[in-house]
């Protein structure tokens, strides 16, 4: 599982996952998601690149969500694959992280 | 290809051997041809059924195995089989939590079950001697992973 931060203008953080966000993949993003998560505020969770996930990975995407807004903040997700996003929306994690697959309406969100 | 024999994935009760299911379902879909949404499918389903079984069937034991069985009796249709040793336990018997919703607490937990009725196409429970066999069964031609319209009903009736 790999992970890219990118900072982008408006205070913006892109995230970037790719892989599989299984266990062991959750277990790999998992710190630097939550070290992410207590020092940004405004924060796009790209998911292009995330070929799997279930359960263990929705941890690693729901408990640095809370965090983010605990303190005000605002995350979002973009650009699931069909799969993927049919795992947010059962799960109803759709319903709490805003899922995005325009770039430009992820961004226009976080402003 | 279909398989008239069974494959087998042993694993310990660490829950670190989830990971191991991945890498077996690849493998399989190679050898017996399972579209991509039938192994993502499986993934979820197993990596919910085997969390819960090394998590709380297996919490506070020091040793045990858990056999995940494959069969494909006919052309696309692949039947996944989860054996342990613990106390009996139905998960289909477990209440459903609903999905998360905006006004509710971020809740991690709880959608295993809404899960393994959404990705697979029949689930069967049954009490061994010693423990528990879990079946789930994706049908890629005419079930929720195949290319036809999905269907938006429940589980089927369970094999009597």
């Amino acid at each position: 599982m790999k992970v890219v931060e990118e900072e982008l203008p408006g205070g913006i953080t892109k995230v970037i996952l790719e892989g599989r966000l299984d266990i062991e993949g959750a277990a790999a993003v998992d710190l630097r998601m939550n070290v992410l998560a207590g020092s940004r505020t405004s924060v796009l969770l790209d998911i292009q690149g995330v070929s799997f996930l279930a359960s263990m990975g929705l941890r690693s995407l729901v408990i640095p969500a809370r965090a983010i807004k605990s303190r005000g903040g605002r995350i979002v997700l973009f650009g699931p694959n069909e799969l993927v996003g049919k795992v947010l929306k059962t799960s109803g994690v759709d319903t709490v992280i805003p899922v995005h697959h325009d770039l430009s309406s992820a961004l226009a969100a976080l402003q | 290809m279909t398989a008239s024999t069974e494959e087998r994935l042993v694993l310990g009760i660490n829950p670190t051997e989830i990971a191991r299911i991945h890498p077996w379902i690849e493998r399989l879909a190679a050898q017996y041809s399972i579209p991509d949404p039938v192994q993502f499918a499986a993934g979820v389903c197993l990596e919910e059924v085997l969390s819960n079984i090394l998590l709380h069937g297996y919490k506070d034991k020091t040793d045990g195995t858990v056999l995940v069985l494959f069969t494909a009796p006919r052309e696309g249709y692949f039947v996944f089989a989860v054996e342990d040793e613990t106390p009996h336990f139905n998960p289909l018997d477990l209440p459903e939590i609903p999905p998360l919703s905006p006004d509710g607490e971020m809740r991690i937990g709880g959608h295993g079950l809404r899960f393994l009725r959404t990705f697979a196409d029949e689930l069967t429970y049954e009490e061994l001697p010693v423990g528990n066999r879990f079946r789930m069964v994706f049908d890629s031609v005419n079930g929720l992973n195949s290319s036809k319209e999905k269907s938006s009903e429940g589980i089927p009736p369970e094999e009597s």
